[in-house]
């Protein structure tokens, strides 16, 4: 792509000098004058009948306004896909951030004072607090019109899988288990509602998709859509979390019944059990294999913990239908996945939406594979992973410009690895200090669709409109994309400046407001520098044509649809899944303490394929925030529930990594291999990183004491446990 | 948070005055009471604040002891040349004590009266047989350490005294010694398990004086009498730093909890203070 | 239970009002203040998004009373640029790419001008020491690290 002066450029994002000088506006830094507070009371507890609610106790509080319940809402219901959730439960809770009733109070203490006058009997019902006990025939049922709990089931065929294992030379069969993950983004769900001065019921809010924020409080509050507006302001992270609707609901009902503006800001312990986390999936893979190493069946079985509630459980099991084999290409594939109903915090979308946890298995077999065949990971990877031509499991071709094998080798390269003769060599590790301490290398690679595919109907509006006379003095660019700290709205100017004759300092973004802008899509699956990308490019050039055609100002836009993918078929799981993905190899090197089982990640090396990096220092820090993430998954964050209650809803029992934690030594290599759909070749970066950390964590651990881990997180414990099987 | 009433005088005299004509709780730092507080762990009608009681904040050597205010906090103990010689154990401590910010609210003597079994202060406090001089309207009491911790956010601290400072006798030149803390991570960990060990070797390689001390293990930090008698007296071998650690391994006794089972916290004691032992071997 | 009347100064100026014995600084600042740039991130001193710096010391505002902090300065990220022009750490953290969702950023901020003041050539393990209790979801923590190295050298130069 020549000539390009804008996309390419590291330019400072817009949004910074707000951001460092404190006087962004997150969702709880907006107030009103006049407005209440909202406290929304939780079932606290996994799986019950209500038999009553009385709200006169706290009715009877100084400054409570209203106790709002599931009589107060006029469609009670909710659900980003399917309606499953009631906004106010009336008959049962499902698991214990329910939300079953709502105090409005003058004050947040008197909220949330009075929210504890509020009267609500229950009757405990059995709980299923993992997906295999709720498959088991004769367990209660969490949703009564779901028998056997299953949320969704899906299949996949390719080929004749059984007569390709037959056939195999070797066959390694083993189960996985990846954990939930709490997003943990670093600001809690707020919000503020209030009637607009056109009589909107307005909601303020830290979201992910504006638009899908909007239609589900205006069906729920059954109002039609043009009377309902939500706005984002600046967004403290969101990873997948913010994609359900939380606070949303309850905000706009309060502030529309109530005709006053109403806040609410939730605690920590509010946010981890109040929104979703990142599915815990069981995975059962049996590979067979040439002794060559071509991999040629997969046989896989994934349950994945859907949770109470739907969120995108059947979205994020869907994946497994490209991914359960992870970046290589197998003949022969069959795949059944079930996500299955319990009274866990629902599993939602989370930074990879399965890739991580389908790439963890997948990786794991490469390497079990390599290890019992005698052959290097770095060949066997190389000699299975997709390029050109592929044929991806769901029988469509691979989209061209597979850039893998490349990355892989650059890789394996940067790591110390070096060909010889029948393949590679991996570097030794490097000694290590103490004689109780084992250091080891691994290496990984996955891929990432960007945009939802599988069917769904895609794109992205936007609107730019030129002002000037007899120049152009300034841009408008209208989003609705929402800018979750990714740097969407920066890199979106980016790509405008890139078209229109005029130097970035004079576009505006206009940003995150359904009154203003058409549905750009969601931040999520890698999509919006590719998708509200296009959409904006195919807006400034519109508007460019037209001021050259003399209109004053001269406005461009509309959607920008996506090319089609189609849905998959029931029984194989055939279609075109995807139209453009992201690639990536990363390999780590540990030291593992063999006395305690603390793992420290000494170096990392990464490299990946952006395509066309519009920001380069935007996608590193993308990059480089997927890692420390993944690292927390593999490593600390240890998600604990017991029975359906969480143990961890603290940053303190929850570990996230910290400044202290994180890798030191992390070097980034990109190499850009042009996509045929973005924006200038853009692919998406946002998860990419993410995917493959962890498996390359657990093979650096093999690497380093030997031994295989085939569960998430590596706490101490459970490494020290496998070192030592007999210790207590 | 519940409300209360809240003063902050500015001398020990009318802190100790409020605290006993109010019947009221202490604040210095906060760190702990402010969560605590935050869920209902800790109640209180009437708050006392210490913390414009500078005069509680000092590290000072005396008539052969170290005496350290009640105020003082961590980043005084960090940056303490005196400490750093002769309490390595305590600055290595503090220096793990949550983060930074933490350490500058938080104060030692915050850190006895929280009693948290995983305290990072303790079992060095311990180590150095530290007593604690409490103060009140009626008057001052000094007593060890060891008993006035008991249980689990329990002390024998009465309800209008005051931590006025803390202290333990200097050591001789010959005494080194050493703090290991194991986390689930890096940053901002509280203690799965901790360790201080005291160590006075002569110059035949024999133990003078042994002190070892466990945090999280129980339901107070502990010392291991039975361990230190093994060390006492004794050539510093191999095998006898192996004895000692099993020793003290089955003196602890750990409940399972959200960061840890009892299994690995008892294991890891063991390997700690066999850590320690070599470490400070070494050194001498 | 009665109010207390609190004396500070915020940035430079001073504040007096009424407060509820049992707000926090932190509650005072966003609230009675309106300087919403310190961030409450888990109330419990877990995160470091509420730092400020009281009396030049980084502490978490959720974990002092408003009342502890009558008497005291107290300076936060609203009060470090200087006539419009950025203080020279605010002015690494945009030229690294420090910030992405930037929730963390007034808190990581604070805590690495208490580090600069203090030790102005900081080697990577005392920025990381020092910002150990600012957790940061979004970057990785690199680009933080890069940053405060930059402000030490433009500190150091400027």
């Amino acid at each position: 792509m020549a000539n390009l002066h804008m996309v390419g450029q590291s330019v400072i994002r817009k949004d910074a000098w707000t951001k460092v000088t404190g006087q962004a506006q997150y969702a709880s830094d907006v107030s009103l004058p006049g407005m209440l507070y909202l406290k929304i009371i939780f079932a606290g507890r996994p799986h019950a009948r209500i038999l009553s609610i009385d709200s006169s106790a706290a009715l009877k509080q100084p400054g409570v306004v209203v106790v709002l319940t599931a009589a107060d809402v006029p469609v009670n219901q909710r659900g980003l896909i399917i309606p499953d959730q009631q906004v106010f439960c009336a008959e049962k809770v499902r698991f214990v951030g329910d939300q079953v009733a709502a105090v409005v109070a003058e004050t947040a203490e008197q909220a949330t004072r009075a929210a504890r006058l509020v009267k609500i009997e229950y009757e405990d019902l059995p709980v299923l607090d993992n997906p295999l006990g709720a498959m088991k025939t004769g367990a209660a049922l969490v949703h009564e019109d779901k028998p056997g709990n299953i949320c969704h089931q899906v299949r996949l065929r390719r080929g004749d899988v059984d007569a390709a294992l037959a056939q195999a030379d070797i066959i390694v069969e083993r189960e996985y288990f990846t954990p939930m993950q709490e997003h943990a983004y670093l600001e809690p769900e707020g919000g503020l509602g209030y009637i607009d001065e056109q009589g909107r019921v307005t909601v303020r809010t830290s979201g992910q998709s504006t638009h899908d924020d909007l239609r589900q409080i205006a069906a729920a509050l059954d109002l039609p859509q043009e009377r309902v507006r939500v706005i984002y302001g600046a967004i403290g992270g969101a990873f997948g979390g913010r994609e359900d609707v939380s606070i949303q609901i309850a905000l706009a009902l309060a502030a529309w019944k109530l005709q006053r503006p109403v806040k609410i800001t939730w605690g920590r312990d509010e946010s981890i059990i109040g929104h979703g986390k990142r599915h815990a999936i069981i995975m059962r893979h049996k590979w067979g294999a040439r002794h060559d190493g071509t991999l040629i069946a997969a046989k896989v079985e994934i349950i994945s913990d859907a949770g109470a509630y739907n969120y995108t459980s059947g979205d994020v099991l869907t994946n497994f239908r490209y991914a359960a084999v992870g970046a290589y290409e197998i003949p022969n594939v069959s795949m059944d996945g079930y996500a299955v109903y319990t009274n866990n915090v629902p599993g939602c979308a989370c930074r990879g939406f399965g890739s991580p946890q389908a790439t963890f298995a997948a990786e794991m077999q490469m390497e079990q594979l390599a290890e019992q065949l005698g052959l290097d990971p770095v060949t066997i990877r190389l000699q299975n992973c997709v390029r050109d031509g592929s044929m991806l499991a769901t029988q469509s071709e691979i989209p061209r410009g597979v850039s893998l094998p490349k990355l892989i080798e650059t890789c394996a390269h940067e790591i110390g690895a070096y060909r010889q003769a029948g393949g590679w060599r991996m570097p030794a590790a490097s000694p290590a200090e103490e004689r109780y301490k084992r250091r080891g290398i691994g290496i990984a690679a996955g891929m990432k669709n960007s945009g939802f595919g599988w069917g769904f109907p895609e794109g992205s509006e936007a609107r730019v409109v030129l002002h000037g006379v007899a120049e152009i003095e300034r841009a408008e660019v209208h989003t609705a994309a929402a800018d979750v700290g990714q740097g969407a709205h920066s890199v979106l100017a980016q790509i405008a400046a890139e078209v229109l004759p005029i130097p970035l300092d004079r576009i505006e973004m206009v940003t995150s407001d359904t009154a203003d802008s058409g549905d750009a899509g969601p931040a999520s699956a890698s999509r919006l520098t590719m998708f509200a990308g296009n959409a904006v490019k195919q807006a400034a050039e519109q508007a460019l044509q037209r001021w050259r055609d003399e209109e004053r100002p001269a406005t461009g836009g509309g959607r920008w649809n996506a090319p089609p993918t189609t849905k998959p078929d029931p029984e194989t799981g055939a279609c075109i899944n995807s139209i453009s993905y992201a690639y990536g190899a990363q390999a780590v090197e540990v030291e593992v303490d063999i006395e305690t089982g603390e793992i420290r990640i000494i170096k990392a090396v990464a490299v990946h394929d952006p395509g066309r990096a519009v920001n380069p220092q935007q996608v590193s820090g993308q990059l480089q925030g997927g890692i420390a993430q993944a690292q927390g998954w593999a490593l600390t964050e240890n998600f604990i529930t017991q029975g359906g209650y969480v143990r961890t809803d603290r940053l303190s029992t929850y570990l996230i990594p910290t400044i202290l934690d994180a890798i030191p030594d992390i070097k980034l290599v990109c190499l850009e291999e042009p996509d045929v759909v973005g924006p200038f070749g853009v692919r998406g970066v946002g998860e990419i990183g993410f995917i493959m950390l962890a498996p390359a964590i657990v093979s650096a651990v093999h690497n380093a004491v030997e031994v295989w881990f085939d569960r998430l997180p590596l706490t101490p414990e459970r490494v020290l446990s496998a070192l030592l099987p007999t210790s207590g | 948070m519940q409300e209360f009433y809240f003063e902050s005088p500015p001398t020990l005299d009318e802190v100790c005055r409020r605290l006993s004509d109010t019947g009221g709780r202490l604040i210095a730092g906060g760190t702990d009471v402010i969560p605590q507080m935050q869920t209902g762990r800790f109640q209180a009608d009437w708050l006392i604040d210490l913390s414009r009681v500078t005069e509680l904040s000092y590290i000072a050597p005396k008539n052969g002891s170290i005496q350290i205010g009640g105020l003082t906090n961590y980043i005084k103990l960090i940056n303490s040349p005196l400490l750093q010689a002769e309490g390595p154990l305590l600055v290595q401590a503090a220096e793990l004590v949550g983060a930074v910010q933490t350490r500058y609210r938080g104060t030692l003597g915050g850190n006895i009266a929280n009693a948290s079994p995983a305290g990072d202060t303790l079992p060095p406090l311990l180590a150095l047989n530290a007593a604690v001089t409490l103060v009140s309207t009626a008057g001052g009491r000094t007593i060890p350490l060891a008993d006035l911790l008991q249980g689990p956010g329990q002390t024998a601290l009465a309800p209008n005294e005051v931590i006025h400072h803390i202290s333990f006798d200097r050591l001789p030149a010959n005494a080194t010694s050493i703090f290991l803390k194991l986390g689930n991570r890096r940053g901002m960990a509280i203690s799965v398990v901790n360790v201080a060990v005291l160590l006075q070797v002569d110059q035949d390689n024999r133990v003078e004086e042994a002190r070892i001390a466990l945090g999280a293990v129980a339901p107070t930090p502990i010392r291991c009498p039975q361990a230190e008698a093994i060390l006492k007296g004794q050539p510093l071998t191999e095998t006898l730093i192996e004895a000692t650690a099993e020793s003290a391994k089955q003196e602890c006794s750990p409940i399972d909890d959200v960061r840890a089972s009892a299994g690995y916290r008892q294991h890891m004691v063991k390997v700690l203070v066999r850590r320690g032992l070599q470490m400070l071997g070494n050194k001498g | 239970m009665d109010n207390i009347v609190v004396n500070l100064t915020v940035n430079g100026q001073s504040y007096r009002g009424e407060t509820r014995p049992n707000q926090t600084l932190l509650y005072l600042l966003r609230e009675d203040l309106g300087l919403t740039g310190t961030k409450d991130g888990c109330s419990e001193g877990e995160c470091g998004a509420c730092t400020v710096l009281l009396d030049g010391e980084p502490v978490n505002s959720c974990l002092v009373l408003a009342g502890q902090a009558d008497g005291r300065e107290v300076l936060t990220i609203e009060g470090l640029a200087q006539n419009g022009a950025l203080h020279p750490v605010q002015r690494a953290f945009v030229e690294s790419a420090a910030v992405q969702c930037g929730f963390c950023a007034p808190g990581l901020i604070m805590s690495s001008v208490a580090l600069l003041k203090r030790t102005p050539n900081p080697t990577a393990g005392e920025i990381r020491t020092a910002l150990g209790g600012n957790l940061c979801r979004c970057t990785g923590y690199t680009k933080i690290v890069e940053a405060v190295q930059r402000a030490a050298e433009e500190l150091k130069h400027g």
